[in-house]
């Protein structure tokens, strides 16, 4: 899996970027696995898609399993460490 | 999957924002004018040639039902429209005054209002709505002081689809001496509007909603001019030696070189709704509308904000389910694509849904029936799930 694009999707109101990540194959349940062991991760189904939320001291994420874009959020000052967090996660 | 399959397949239900699909007369009338030499009156002319922006007045005085087509002034958006009319209303004025407003305006009336309050030049009064979205006219006259010289109105709005009795309220501005100006980016292409028989001073309109044109144009109708100082200056392609801004409408608001594929689109939209006729128009969204809302108004757990909205614009929650969640899968695994969040609309946001935000859907003449039962379907597939934790 590796990122093919990165969007600035809004800012919110505490300064806290939102960034589309595109991916090049789908969130699987492996990728939430990774993800846990670096933070929290938090699963809710909603008409049978599965949503996922992670929480770490840098970042959130969020997204579907089975699709290819997730949402990250995070403040200016910690873009490169969450660059390099999303590259590890999804390399 | 391919860019025009995947286009195929959408449900798009945001258009409250901006209406898609554009009709095939609009795509082809902007094809033909970005092909065509960009002429007008004044800087260059040819006989077989159309002029655009001469057009375009010519169809919106036709269609809002005024004789003088010098009276509208062709703008990039409402945004704009908005920012021209009232930050010129207020450069008029000397001392500081007194501006009502309601808590149904989108930021593009908030925003400048509030730049304005901060420096002192106005203070702000804004009245609250009923709980279906309409502002009671005696808040209005409750709400005016030996200062007021200013009101701006939302005429539909983009939560609630709640219509305001603009005929009513801009008789009661105007026995008051108060400059009315209307936001009708909601209404303009949804319902009649005819500015023969409305006292309103300003009117503002927007194309790439529901008159179906493309992004980057909109406008204004204004009674009296010379009551809206022009804050911009340049050239207007006549009296071009002189080193003073024409003050004759409609150059007074308009300098440099228009937008003509925007203004084509807009002509072409309103000749598209003109021949269906309007009233056809509302008859299809109000079916359409009514539909959706007695459907999910059957769902237990849904939170509908306007039962019986006056516009097709349908808001909504599910209880215990975060709006962006419902969004998010509507969108990416469903192709409904809707609205949420708080619509640029947070006085209004803030009473009805504390803030949290919710989720929009926004039909146009061009949704079907069949769409609207889908989307039912899939919204209360949502309800019925119950391993969703928030």
């Amino acid at each position: 899996m590796r990122i093919t694009r990165i969007s600035l999707s809004s800012t919110c109101r505490d300064g806290s970027l939102v960034k589309e990540y595109h991916l090049n194959t789908p969130v699987d349940h492996h990728d939430i696995s990774e993800l846990e062991k670096t933070g929290e991760v938090i699963l809710k189904n909603l008409g049978g898609t599965e949503l996922f939320t992670y929480s770490s001291e840098s970042m959130t994420i969020k997204g579907m399993i089975g699709d290819t874009i997730v949402f990250v959020t995070h403040q200016k000052d910690n873009t490169d460490r969450v660059e390099l967090t999303m590259n590890t996660i999804f390399e | 999957m391919t860019q025009q399959k995947e286009r195929s397949a959408l449900i798009y239900l945001n258009n409250a924002a901006s209406t898609w699909p554009k009709p095939k007369e609009v795509i082809w009338y902007v094809q033909d004018a970005i092909q065509a030499p960009y002429l007008e009156p004044g800087r260059t002319t040819l006989e077989a040639e159309t002029c655009y922006p001469e057009e375009g007045r010519d169809e919106l005085a036709s269609f809002f039902n005024t004789r003088d087509p010098d009276q509208y002034v062709f703008t990039r958006n409402a945004t704009d429209s908005l920012n021209i009319l009232i930050h010129g209303f207020a450069a008029g004025l000397n001392s500081s005054f007194h501006v009502i407003t309601t808590e149904l305006e989108h930021n593009s009336v908030i925003r400048p209002l509030k730049a304005l309050e901060k420096t002192g030049k106005i203070s702000l009064t804004v009245i609250p709505s009923d709980d279906c979205g309409h502002i009671c006219e005696d808040s209005l006259l409750e709400a005016l002081t030996a200062k007021t010289r200013l009101a701006v109105i939302n005429h539909g709005n983009n939560v609630t689809g709640s219509v305001q009795n603009i005929r009513e309220i801009s008789i009661l501005l105007r026995e008051a001496g108060i400059f009315s100006i209307f936001d009708g980016s909601q209404t303009t292409g949804q319902i009649p509007i005819d500015l023969s028989v409305i006292e309103v001073d300003a009117f503002v309109f927007t194309g790439h909603k529901y008159l179906f044109g493309i992004p980057g144009i909109g406008g204004f109708f204004l009674r009296q001019p010379e009551q809206v100082i022009p804050l911009q200056q340049g050239g207007t392609g006549f009296d071009s030696a002189s080193f003073m801004h024409p003050e004759e409408m409609p150059a007074r608001f308009e300098s440099g070189t228009p937008n003509f594929p925007g203004i084509a689109s807009l002509t072409a939209g309103i000749r598209y709704l003109s021949h269906i006729g309007l009233n056809r128009v509302s008859a299809h969204t109000t079916r359409m509308t009514k539909y959706i809302c007695s459907r999910l108004s059957q769902m237990h757990s849904v939170i509908l904000y306007t039962p019986a909205p006056d516009t097709p614009v349908i808001s909504f929650n599910i209880q215990g389910i975060d709006p962006e969640d419902v969004g998010l899968v509507l969108g990416r695994v469903h192709s409904i694509i809707t609205r949420t969040g708080i619509h640029c609309a947070p006085w209004l946001h803030q009473r009805l849904t504390g803030g949290q935000g919710c989720i929009r859907m926004s039909l146009s003449y061009l949704n079907t029936m069949e769409q609207c039962r889908k989307v039912c379907d899939i919204i209360e597939g949502f309800v019925q799930h119950e391993n969703y934790q928030n």
